[in-house]
């Protein structure tokens, strides 16, 4: 028998927010992922995979990453706090830097796909698409983390 | 070295992952909605999106059931009928209804149309866009009362 966790009120709303967060960011990258991968008849992937990572991957990552530092100073680890944070800021950060990556490679690919009437920068798609179900990959051992809380 | 995992940990895990396959299966549609309405021309991949939603939704559906309803039981403090989590299952019960109706407008409608009919207007037709929005606040409210807890 386990004994219900009770957690203080005031974490609840930051905590919703790094969830709500969290679960839009994976599910934005999974809809990243299967657009840029997706066979569209010679028409460019790239101008939709950037408005995904754009209007969707980058802003719910922001929420999740407010949400999950605002979290941290409620719960007040310091500097010495437990792996599964290390697990959470490292997949976060990692990942900050790989969305950055994924809208320039996208943004770029858009624009010569724009220039070239949706033949070019398919080589870039590709590897965004990659790098989304990497990064997909990493947030579902994160959130294995978050819950299963592993050296705590 | 990593602490063991106990049974509530696997339990939480499981049933958070598959909270986040829902919402994962719920933004695909709620993409593939966007790409229908807005008549992007993307058609094809709006109905390529809504092939994955109903295994996310049917799979992780069950598996959040089972796991919810097995956390309930076997955490101390927590009771089948504690109203957040009656509220929580009736939300289930409202999440699958709607998703489900929602997957079957996009169905009927790849099952109807054929090349050049409008499917924005199919999918109108099957209200799919009030029920991906029912599901959307459903999932909203199911989120605040496992955050919240009321009452709890």
């Amino acid at each position: 028998m386990t004994i219900a966790a009770i957690r203080p009120d005031e974490w609840n709303v930051p905590l919703f927010l790094h969830v709500l967060g969290a679960m839009v960011l994976v599910g934005t990258l999974l809809l990243a992922g299967i657009v840029l991968f997706s066979r569209r008849e010679g028409r460019s992937s790239a101008r939709l995979g950037f408005r995904v990572f754009l209007l969707g991957v980058l802003p719910s990552y922001v929420v999740m990453r407010v949400g999950a530092q605002w979290v941290e100073s409620e719960e007040g680890f310091g500097d010495e706090g437990p792996d599964w944070i290390g697990i959470g800021y490292t997949t976060a950060d990692i990942g900050a830097l790989l969305i950055l990556i994924c809208l320039v490679l996208t943004g770029i690919a858009a624009r010569r796909s724009s220039r070239t009437e949706g033949a070019g920068g398919g080589t870039l798609v590709r590897i965004a698409g990659g790098v989304s179900y990497l990064l997909l990959a990493a947030y579902v051992v994160a959130v294995w983390a978050m819950t299963a809380k592993p050296g705590s | 070295m990593l602490a063991p995992m106990s049974r509530y940990d696997w339990l939480l895990a499981i049933h958070v992952l598959a909270a986040f396959a829902v919402v994962a299966g719920l933004t695909l549609l709620t993409g593939a909605m966007l790409l229908t309405l807005k008549h992007t021309g993307e058609d094809a991949l709006a109905l390529s999106l809504t092939r994955f939603s109903p295994f996310l939704f049917d799979a992780a559906g069950v598996l959040i059931l089972i796991f919810g309803v097995w956390l309930a039981i076997d955490v101390d403090g927590y009771e089948l009928w504690d109203p957040w989590i009656l509220a929580a299952l009736v939300l289930w019960v409202v999440i699958a209804g709607s998703g489900g109706r929602a997957l079957a407008a996009f169905r009927r409608a790849r099952k109807e149309t054929v090349p050049g009919s409008d499917l924005a207007a199919a999918v109108r037709d099957g209200r799919a866009p009030m029920w991906n929005a029912i599901a959307i606040a459903a999932v909203l409210v199911t989120l605040i009362l496992m955050i919240f807890k009321p009452g709890a």
